[in-house]
């Protein structure tokens, strides 16, 4: 009896604890989202009813809407890129023995413990100073492809290093070339991975500001376009498009999971 | 068509072919000629370079030096795809995102066969292998024996010159496996197309086999049929890998024309063997006896009579029935024990535990024994 109890308070205390957990986490972004529905333009309490008033100044901002496409544009192609080079990098690590291995994984690894600030000028003094070109977005998505591939790397090989390697040599002697080997055999299996890899990128990419900050020329993209706005104080314009930028993230992430678990169903 | 290649060929034949693993040396100047149409076997424990062998023929290692042929052709620079070999691989190796159907085309499929054609060859391969209609399945739905035989009916599709085979009934459990067994060699008659397999199994290389190369440490150690290997083991290895054996170690005291007296230390008698090989005198030598030649003698002045020319006494440390016959640990007079299969109830009437303790003789004919030097 005693001991159940005792169970018992333990549990709902774990149980407190990991509410608070989550709220710390999720409160302020409900809070956002919440505001971002208020009549007032103060972005605090109290409610002084519903209003769609702030999404329509949204859409009506071209400012916003250049920024939106400029994001999206450098997201997809930072994503396309870092993975595909992600991806070839993954194989030697996976499957090759070679000098320096180690040496080199960490240093391919290592821009993501690299501050994003000492990146983003190193960059800008690379970009302006040794290449002198024009800082635009084609430098910001080199930018974000050097953080980002890292992501893509760990993540493909991972999965390398789960896949058995005798599925190859079936594919190779029913007689695959290599090419096919890798179309029909290799591809499909690592897919998730690949997968994995470039939403990782392209959701990095999409909120990176330090990086963007240093290698951006005269456009913007989103979080520049925040950070523009917030010297003026917090609108609850803001909040409809921090909002929505939520809302998308998370469809991608539950769109992901589930076609992950379709096919986890569909191969057992 | 497979007859138009020719049968002058060897389906695989191997001229001393090496394989190195850095300082590891997996094959060493190994030499197999291979006929078609036979089940050919390599047979040894694990590490020996059976799997070694498999690979280098399919082509998925490269040999260090050496002639790799297949049907007459040198295939050891030809990467597996440009080799009209299958396999038949540990664990099955099928496509985990791909259905039944798609795994057995999937030979076809990336040789251009037009699609009805590869549905029509799919369908019997599924008969073939006795799994009508579950074309739609994935792999992971499907037991072990029958992962086990669509990994056959996709290697078997593309009708190679020859089929090898990795320890393919390895993972399964002893009662589907003997069902296997039987399934394999039917369908090796069935189709006529060479089988190379590799296992580790004597019992599954002696039911299977046409031939048999036993090897060891990356060497063949002996190659032949079932019978010729078990009952003329080339050495001490080979009569232990293969069946149970007692081995008498002695010095060789006389050479007849056919027979070699071998004195024993600890023995009263010295044993008398057929000159199989030639063995000179003062030469130390073993003899082989398998248990099923040694029996019991209750009398020894009948043994005369039974040509049981070798005798050595002992005593009784183990008996256990085990139905077909009862198995015996004899303590020998030198220290060495020998084990026995004494068919049914045979010369023993009572119950083995009875034996336990008793002073008994133990007897073979001079054709039974086998002279090894090594």
């Amino acid at each position: 009896m005693n001991v159940t109890s005792r169970q018992g308070r333990t549990q709902a205390l774990f149980r407190v604890y990991g509410i608070l957990g989550y709220l710390f986490l999720y409160l302020p972004v409900f809070l956002l989202m919440f505001f971002s529905f208020n009549k007032s333009s103060a972005g605090s309490l109290p409610f002084t009813g519903f209003t769609l008033k702030w999404y329509q100044d949204l859409f009506a901002d071209r400012l916003v809407i250049d920024a939106f496409w400029n994001s999206l544009r450098v997201a997809v192609l930072t994503s396309l890129v870092s993975t595909v080079i992600g991806t070839i990098a993954a194989f030697p690590m996976a499957r090759l023995s070679f000098r320096f291995k180690e040496a080199l994984r960490i240093l391919f690894i290592l821009p993501i413990m690299v501050p994003g600030l000492l990146i983003g000028i190193s960059l800008l003094i690379f970009f302006a100073s040794w290449l002198d070109i024009r800082l635009s977005l084609a430098t910001v998505v080199i930018g974000h492809v050097v953080f980002t591939t890292p992501f893509v790397l760990l993540v493909v090989t991972a999965r390398l290093l789960d896949f058995n390697y005798l599925l190859e040599w079936a594919a190779a002697d029913l007689g695959a070339t290599p090419f096919n080997t890798f179309r029909y055999v290799t591809f499909p299996l690592i897919s998730p991975g690949v997968l994995a890899g470039a939403l990782f990128a392209f959701t990095l990419s999409l909120d990176e500001f330090i990086i963007t900050f240093f290698t951006i020329g005269p456009q913007s993209t989103l979080p520049m376009y925040i950070f523009s706005q917030v010297k003026f104080g917090i609108t609850p314009k803001i909040n409809a498009l921090a909002t929505l930028l939520f809302m998308g993230s998370i469809l991608i992430l539950c769109t992901f999971f589930y076609t992950l678990s379709r096919r986890g169903q569909a191969r057992t | 068509m497979a007859d138009d290649r020719g049968s002058d060929f060897y389906a695989v034949e191997l001229v001393g072919v090496s394989k190195h693993f850095g300082n590891v040396v997996a094959l060493d100047n190994v030499s197999l000629q291979i006929k078609q149409g036979e089940f050919y076997t390599l047979l040894g424990p694990s590490g020996c370079g059976k799997t070694t062998t498999l690979n280098i023929i399919g082509g998925f290692i490269p040999v260090t030096s050496g002639t790799v042929r297949i049907n007459g052709r040198v295939v050891q620079d030809d990467p597996p795809y440009r080799r009209n070999v299958n396999t038949v691989f540990q664990n099955y190796a099928l496509f985990p995102h791909m259905t039944v159907a798609q795994n057995i085309g999937f030979g076809p499929r990336m040789k251009k066969v037009p699609q009805d054609e590869i549905e029509r060859r799919v369908e019997r391969m599924l008969q073939l292998i006795s799994l009508p209609g579950f074309g739609d399945r994935k792999p992971a739905q499907l037991s072990g024996g029958q992962q086990q035989r669509v990994a056959l009916a996709r290697a078997l599709i593309n009708e190679p010159d020859v089929l090898l085979l990795d320890e393919p009934l390895g993972a399964l459990d002893l009662k589907i496996r003997k069902q296997l067994q039987g399934e394999l060699r039917n369908i090796q008659r069935k189709v006529g197309i060479t089988f190379v397999y590799v296992t580790h199994d004597q019992e599954e290389a002696m039911v299977l086999s046409d031939r048999i190369a036993v090897m060891d440490r990356g060497k063949v150690v002996q190659e032949g049929t079932p019978t010729s290997i078990y009952h003329h083991p080339a050495n001490r290895f080979v009569a232990n890998f293969i069946g149970e054996s007692n081995f008498f170690n002695g010095k060789v005291m006389d050479v007849a024309a056919d027979e070699v007296t071998v004195e024993v230390p600890g023995f009263r008698q010295p044993i008398r063997v057929l000159a199989k090989r030639p063995v000179t005198r003062g030469e130390m030598v073993t003899v082989m006896v398998r248990p099923e030649c040694m029996v019991l003698i209750p009398d020894p002045s009948t043994a005369e009579r039974r040509d049981l020319v070798n005798m050595v006494e002992g005593v009784i440390a183990k008996a256990a029935f085990l139905g077909m016959y009862t198995q015996i640990v004899v303590e020998l007079t030198n220290g060495t024990t020998a084990l026995i299969h004494q068919p049914g109830g045979g010369e023993l009437e009572s119950a083995p535990q009875s034996l336990l303790g008793q002073s008994v003789t133990l007897g073979w004919r001079v054709q039974d024994g086998r002279l090894l030097v090594d």
